[in-house]
């Protein structure tokens, strides 16, 4: 069974033949290849051979076309900042004030260097992969994107206090998180994560969520046009089930801090779960640890399908050891094969 | 009890963004004339327990980050109406607060804005902080307290560098106090970086600072 037969069968809500693994390892092309992260990110052939030698080391179910979530970032104009040891981050947000928040508008995705790469990235690593692997990209949710854009107390005070401001502002986000999906998928992209901390009550109350998060993500989801998993970037499903069930992504990337034996209850045969092992304490598992996590994961939310296995966060830090990655991998190998015998507490 | 019941009604008015009802509530207990005493009292009976259980809501997961940034800006904002801001604990020493990194200052608005509102004084040191600047900003402001606050599981790691300058260039042992999601997910970075104590919301900084410098009076 190839990976394509494995995660779309898994995405039916069937069983395939073992739980597909998603691997976020964005950043540890840059280990295969030798390269610091900026150089490696430089350029978008050294993107696909990170990938596509990270794929023959693990064997893993698909290959990443996002290269750090701060592409979105500078294509508004925004810097971006490389780090040693982890992943580039946003500069300063190029939208303080509320003059420069209405004066946004949705960037050209085909003059924007960056994204072209994005888009190269996706294009051969589709073209490499010839159907057998998929290819996911990434958008970021229109209400978690402005974080970036404004900076994040920024951002929280125009929620409660401009309203009109924020219209407009989401109005542009969303525009622009559809035009950028639906370019991967264009490029390639066999399905897309929207990653969307501001969907998780972790982050937003109610009141915010159901009067702008809610309506603008929904919004974009329904205009992507491709299979889209929403993924919380470690924020809790919690309370919020309810909606972000009915919300219009076909799965949820939820958080360690939710139990996959709950959830599964509620989103068995209608909405896939991908997740939750701990990104953190990942960095300092043992290879036996690794396996137990992955062991309590797969038996929470494995049976029946619908589940693929992966970390909480959606990038895996560079921290974390092959000896992990691979203790993971045979543990879907091994107990992740079909049927799988659900968890017991007796 | 009454003091109880103040301290849920402005637990309740926080968390459902009523300015007007904070500002009555604090209006009512102090002024700008009320004298430094009997403001820590008022931190204490009421402005502290109050920030304690939002606190409490924001780690059992019924409380949203936004509603704790929110409750925090508009309780300091109006305590900052009383003409200064009831600073109680100058005589103790400042405590610094920074984020190492990058600019997610989220987490560094919201612990100075609660220990602000407990009567602390505070040094902002900014964010994108090298733990060289870190260290160097805790030490020109001769702080009693670090605190530092990290978004990125990578910058956790750099509290290690940060312990290690400290101790190189304060004259005192100075505690390091790190907050932020790195730490949530991991409760055994902090130890394993060298940090004295950690936060798992920003409430716990209020706490953390009572245990090491005692209440701000």
């Amino acid at each position: 069974m190839t990976s394509a037969e494995r995660v779309g069968l898994a995405l039916s809500h069937r069983e395939p033949d073992r739980v597909p693994v998603l691997l976020t390892v964005n950043l540890h092309g840059s280990v295969e290849l030798g390269l610091d992260l900026e150089t490696y990110f430089s350029r978008a052939d050294h993107v696909v051979q990170g990938q596509l030698r990270l794929r023959r080391r693990f064997g893993h179910d698909a290959l990443l076309g996002f290269l750090y979530a701060a592409v979105e970032h500078e294509a508004f104009g925004g810097g971006v900042l490389f780090a040693a040891n982890g992943p580039p981050n946003a500069g300063a947000p190029i939208a303080r004030g509320r003059d420069r928040v209405l004066a946004l508008e949705v960037p050209d995705i085909a003059a924007h260097p960056r994204l072209q790469m994005v888009l190269e990235v996706i294009e051969r690593l589709a073209a490499s992969a010839a159907g057998e692997v998929p290819v996911l990209g990434t958008v970021i949710g229109p209400a978690s994107l402005p974080v970036m854009l404004l900076g994040f107390e920024p951002y929280l005070v125009l929620l409660h206090e401009e309203p009109e401001t924020i219209e407009h502002l989401l109005d542009v986000t969303t525009r622009f998180c559809v035009a950028w999906g639906r370019a991967q998928l264009r490029a390639g992209a066999s399905a897309l994560a929207l990653f969307d901390p501001f969907s998780s009550p972790t982050v937003t109350d109610d009141p915010l969520y159901e009067r702008f998060v809610g309506p603008a993500t929904r919004a974009a989801l329904a205009s992507l046009g491709g299979p889209v998993v929403l993924h919380l970037a470690s924020g809790r499903v919690g309370q919020r089930l309810p909606a972000l069930s009915t919300c219009g992504a076909i799965g949820l990337g939820v958080s360690a801090a939710d139990d996959l034996s709950e959830l599964e209850q509620v989103c068995a045969g209608r909405q896939v779960l991908v997740g939750n092992l701990n990104g953190v304490t990942m960095a300092r598992w043992t290879p036996r640890e690794a396996r137990e996590a992955a062991t309590r994961a797969i038996r929470a939310a494995g049976p029946g399908g619908g589940f693929l296995l992966s970390d909480n966060h959606g990038e895996i830090p560079l921290q974390v050891s092959s000896d992990v990655l691979h203790a993971i991998m045979d543990t879907a190998r091994e107990v992740g094969r079909y049927p799988i015998e659900p968890h017991t507490d007796a | 009890m009454v003091a109880k019941d103040e301290s849920t009604r402005l637990q309740q008015a926080l968390l459902g963004l009523d300015r007007a009802s904070v500002a009555a509530l604090v209006r009512g207990s102090i002024d700008a004339d009320t004298d430094a005493g009997e403001r820590a009292r008022f931190v204490d009976r009421v402005v502290s327990p109050a920030l304690f259980r939002i606190g409490e809501g924001w780690e059992r997961g019924t409380v949203a980050l936004s509603q704790v940034y929110m409750a925090g800006r508009i309780l300091d904002g109006a305590l900052r109406e009383l003409a200064e801001p009831p600073v109680l604990g100058c005589d103790r020493g400042p405590i610094a607060v920074g984020v190492l990194g990058d600019r997610h200052t989220l987490g560094k608005a919201l612990v100075i804005s609660v220990l602000r509102c407990g009567g602390y004084e505070i040094i902002d040191l900014g964010g994108g902080l090298t733990p060289e600047r870190f260290v160097q900003g805790a030490l020109d402001a001769d702080a009693r307290i670090v605190m530092a606050s990290v978004l990125m599981f990578n910058r956790a790691l750099e509290v290690s560098r940060v312990r290690s300058l400290l101790d190189r260039g304060a004259h005192r042992r100075t505690p390091l106090v790190v907050g932020g999601a790195p730490f949530v997910q991991d409760p055994t970075l902090a130890d394993r970086v060298g940090a004295d104590a950690w936060g798992r919301s920003a409430a716990d900084a209020l706490r953390i600072a009572r245990e090491l410098l005692g209440p701000a009076t």
